[in-house]
């Protein structure tokens, strides 16, 4: 049988979502507002609350 | 452990309180952001909703948006947010597993039916902070600026959302491409 993978550490882990994010952060088309985005539509609470 | 910024409610009888579910989201944010130091300058700390509003809108009490939330809190309190939008869900849990807290648009009719529901017949568009994910099962720690337990029935503070029902609040937001969320997003603190 072959070896079993070691899992990777709690550190390594948060590790690979940091260099995920870092690498999202940078893509430039989700820098910019979508056409049609509702802006001023954001928030409201419109029923009684 | 995930640094906690205190809870903000949006009904606190300031002006615009009702409409300010933005603005109490992003003065938890700041919080979080700084790790609840304060930068001494020449506004309030900590971070309140009505001082964000009132920096934004002061004439006014419409909607708001993740943009000028951002450009408030930083004039306010020095903390540039990151706004990002059409997040792939993955790409989300992966900002919030490595450090970030986030302030997120949703569509409360999701919520609506379910014990989260802070605001009973409100099935609007609205705000929350994010500030983290628990492990053990994926669910995401809410602020929801509602649930001020102002009546019975009505949550208190920080709930844990499982992570399907702030998925499904997050996509239906308008103007959301399929299988993305709007978020505004706080330094890595972590």
């Amino acid at each position: 049988m072959p070896p079993k993978k070691a899992a990777p550490s709690a550190k390594a882990h948060i590790d690979e979502h940091k260099a995920h994010a870092k690498e999202f952060l940078e893509r430039p088309e989700h820098k910019v507002k979508p056409v049609g985005f509702p802006d001023e539509a954001h928030e409201t609470d419109e029923a009684k609350p | 452990m995930t640094y906690r910024p205190t809870f903000r409610k949006q009904g606190d009888g300031s002006r615009c309180q009702w409409t300010n579910c933005s603005p109490a989201s992003h003065a938890m944010a700041a919080q979080r952001h700084r790790k609840g130091v304060d930068p001494h300058n020449a506004h309030g700390w900590p971070p309140m909703p009505s001082e964000i509003r009132n920096y934004m809108t002061p004439h006014n009490c419409g909607g708001t948006s993740l943009n000028q939330n951002d450009a408030a809190v930083t004039h306010l309190y020095g903390v540039d947010m990151t706004v990002r939008y059409n997040i792939p869900w993955a790409s989300f849990v992966s900002l919030i597993i490595s450090g970030r807290g986030a302030v997120v648009s949703i569509r409360y009719s999701v919520i609506a039916p379910t014990k989260f529901d802070a605001s009973p017949g409100f099935t609007g568009n609205h705000a929350i902070f994010v500030n983290e994910r628990r492990a053990s099962d994926g669910a995401f720690l809410v602020y929801d600026p509602l649930a001020d337990h102002r009546r019975a029935g009505i949550p208190q503070g920080p709930q844990w959302w499982p992570a399907s029902l702030l998925k499904a609040a997050a996509y239906a937001y308008p103007g959301t491409n399929t299988g993305c969320i709007h978020a505004s997003l706080t330094r890595d603190t972590e």
